[in-house]
């Protein structure tokens, strides 16, 4: 008999997240979709028993309810063997440079959230040593520029944390992937206008996180021109680049 | 972004609007779903991209009874029910349309003649009013809606949650019969003498001149008992660009009717055929709307009553192989009773799908024969149709100012609007 494996999905809520759950409950992992809003999970929930035959499961998570995260991972009644981390939030720059709650929000949910998580999910990894991270990095974490340098230093420090991690776990038998998806077209995105070359669909996003689980990767641009386009732009002498409107 | 119907014209600008948390009503607008109409019925300024709203909700597998989401498509719902021994009673000439437009359309099968439409087994729908409520919608609750919405190509609200009965088999197999015949009368004969059969079409070699005109192959069809359930996966071709527009002409139409034709050799030929390729033959070439070239086609399909389908088809086919022109695939089809759903295309009698060229001559030509077909009491499907006008929808569709003072009163007409819509003055 083979065994169960299950893919746990934090911050199962968003378009890449549902899409990453169905394609893990496409290749016959059982799916645990957590969230703040258990509502709208379980619509996507029955969908996905519904369409692969799997066991899904909702439980409630808050990211920014930090003391809780320990618990929470102790409490699921399987082991995670994939777990992806995608809660995050993108605000607007503008809005973000005037509203300090937004900017505490913000580095709450997409650097405290993500670090506290990882941190609390861990020792449970270690003990088994064995299972897979996803985290969600971003382009814009890869240099600041002014129209999302507040959103992209949570990202670049999730790089450099990713980074840390994947250093400590170098000789245990659990892998670490930073997926960086470059432009998306989710509902975070709608209504900005995306080049549609360097834009991917959330479906896209989940076959890529599929395979680099299944390919042990590391750091994971979604459209690989996204790698070329941040090494120019890092690249970019400063005195140049701050004459740019990036 | 730029959309366009099946038939690649015409194609517009067209803004993306979301359902969640709450819909604006501003502006032109209408619900898109995999845009597998040919013309412009789901073309307007702004679009609710249904394709996103597309979760399966519950599916009693003793019952047979599933509910989705409008967005889901049909070949996501044979997948998932398949395997379990349900079908979809009613399923049009491609899987890869959505629930929603389905409804939309009031699609028709190779069984209308039996079972007649889709919305036959639709027990109910959610239906998203101006006023953003969300209403319930069967034969029963909204009676009104329910009959303007099936066949409403979108333009009475956005169907949302959709509950639908489905048809027990036992096999993925069909026991599919060939008739090949001489002539059209000959088709019209096999037809009535084989109408107990459950599905039934037939492709006409429409470039065929004089006596034998109307030369057809029909194939019918009944799912086996066998007991065969495994689903098989088909392999794909895929036509990767448009081809240049002189590729289809009369000459390879007349070469690929003619094989067609001839691959069939005995009178009557009877052989099992998988499920999939009975119902859905062209879904296994991707984008095959591209053979036509950037310019596009588009489908003129069309009803007769009765009385009147033998004496019509014989005139059209004849004007059709009168101006060299034609189309791969002719497809006549029986048809069983008209429904109480005020747009709905199917009327007792048979029908004809012919594709075209989009071309100058064509085009004349079908509006010409539209208006043929009008006088003789028929009508033209909307699913298909980018040239009809407002007089010609008037004359044929006779609860157009029905559907008309439905949508004013709830409202509908003042941002529900497709480039159709617009053009029939709906």
């Amino acid at each position: 008999m083979s065994q169960e494996k299950w893919a746990l999905v934090l911050g199962a809520n968003s378009d890449i997240a549902k899409s990453c759950a169905k394609n893990f409950a496409s290749n016959k992992f059982n799916i645990c979709l957590a969230s703040r809003d258990i509502d709208n999970c379980i619509a996507t929930a029955s969908d996905i028993e519904i369409r692969y035959e799997v066991k899904v499961s909702v439980v409630k998570f808050d990211a920014t309810d930090l003391s809780s995260h320990t618990e929470f991972f102790n409490s699921l009644d399987f082991f995670p063997d994939v777990t992806l981390v995608s809660f995050g939030v993108l605000y607007n720059q503008i809005d973000l440079e005037k509203n300090f709650q937004l900017r505490k929000e913000m580095v709450d949910v997409n650097l405290l959230g993500v670090i506290n998580s990882v941190e609390s999910l861990l020792p449970i990894l270690l003990k088994r040593d064995k299972g897979s991270l996803v985290l969600m990095g971003s382009a814009a974490g890869d240099r600041g520029k002014r129209s999302n340098y507040i959103y992209g230093s949570t990202k670049a420090a999730i790089e450099t944390y990713y980074e840390g991690v994947d250093h400590r776990l170098h000789n245990t038998g659990i892998r670490i992937i930073l997926i960086k998806p470059g432009f998306v077209e989710t509902k975070m995105t709608l209504g900005m206008d995306l080049p549609l070359v360097i834009t991917a669909s959330p479906h896209e996003v989940a076959k890529k996180v599929y395979n680099a689980v299944q390919k042990e990767k590391k750091v994971v641009y979604v459209r690989s021109i996204w790698r070329l386009i941040m090494l120019l732009i890092r690249l970019t002498p400063r005195f140049i680049f701050n004459k740019t409107s990036l | 972004m730029k959309i366009s119907g099946w038939g690649l014209f015409p194609q517009i600008e067209s803004k993306k609007l979301l359902l969640k948390p709450k819909l604006s009503w501003k502006g032109n607008f209408i619900a898109k779903g995999n845009l597998r109409s040919y013309g412009d019925s789901a073309l307007a300024e702004k679009h609710i991209d249904m394709l996103d709203f597309n979760a399966f909700i519950s599916f009693d597998q003793t019952k047979g009874t599933l509910i989705a989401q409008s967005g889901v498509l049909l070949s996501d719902i044979i997948d998932v029910i398949t395997p379990k021994g349900w079908f979809l009673h009613v399923v049009p000439g491609t899987k890869y349309i959505t629930l929603g437009g389905a409804i939309a359309a009031d699609i028709h099968g190779k069984n209308h003649h039996k079972d007649g439409c889709f919305s036959n087994f639709i027990e109910s729908f959610t239906l998203v009013l101006p006023d953003n409520q969300e209403v319930l919608c069967s034969t029963q609750e909204n009676a009104e809606l329910f009959y303007a919405t099936c066949g409403g190509m979108g333009l009475t609200g956005i169907i949302k949650n959709v509950t639908i009965q489905l048809k027990k088999i036992s096999s993925i197999n069909i026991n599919q019969i060939t008739h090949k015949t001489e002539n059209l009368l000959e088709t019209f004969k096999i037809f009535e003498q084989e109408s107990e059969k459950t599905y039934s079409v037939a492709w006409i070699d429409c470039l065929q001149k004089g006596k034998n005109i109307g030369r057809s192959l029909i194939m019918t069809g009944e799912f086996c008992n066998d007991e065969q359930m495994d689903v098989l996966s088909r392999k794909k071709m895929n036509i990767p660009f448009n081809f240049p527009s002189f590729i289809i002409n009369s000459w390879t139409l007349k070469v690929f009717n003619y094989l067609y034709y001839n691959k069939v050799r005995s009178k009557k030929t009877s052989q099992k055929v998988y499920f999939d390729t009975f119902f859905f033959p062209l879904d296994s070439i991707n984008n095959w709307n591209k053979i036509y070239g950037k310019n596009g086609f588009f489908q003129f399909q069309f009803i007769l009553p009765k009385s009147k389908s033998y004496e019509g088809m014989l005139h059209i086919l004849n004007s059709i192989s009168r101006e060299n022109t034609g189309s791969f695939l002719a497809v006549l089809k029986l048809y069983g009773k008209s429904n109480n759903n005020l747009l709905s295309f199917p009327m007792e009698g048979y029908s004809l799908a012919l594709d075209f060229k989009r071309s100058k001559k064509n085009i004349i030509l079908v509006e010409a024969l539209t208006d043929y077909v009008i006088t003789q009491g028929g009508r033209v499907y909307l699913a298909k149709d980018s040239l009809l006008t407002r007089n010609q929808f008037d004359r044929s569709y006779s609860n157009a100012e029905l559907f008309r003072s439905i949508r004013s009163k709830y409202n509908f007409n003042k941002n529900l609007n497709s480039i159709q819509s617009i053009r029939l003055g709906l």
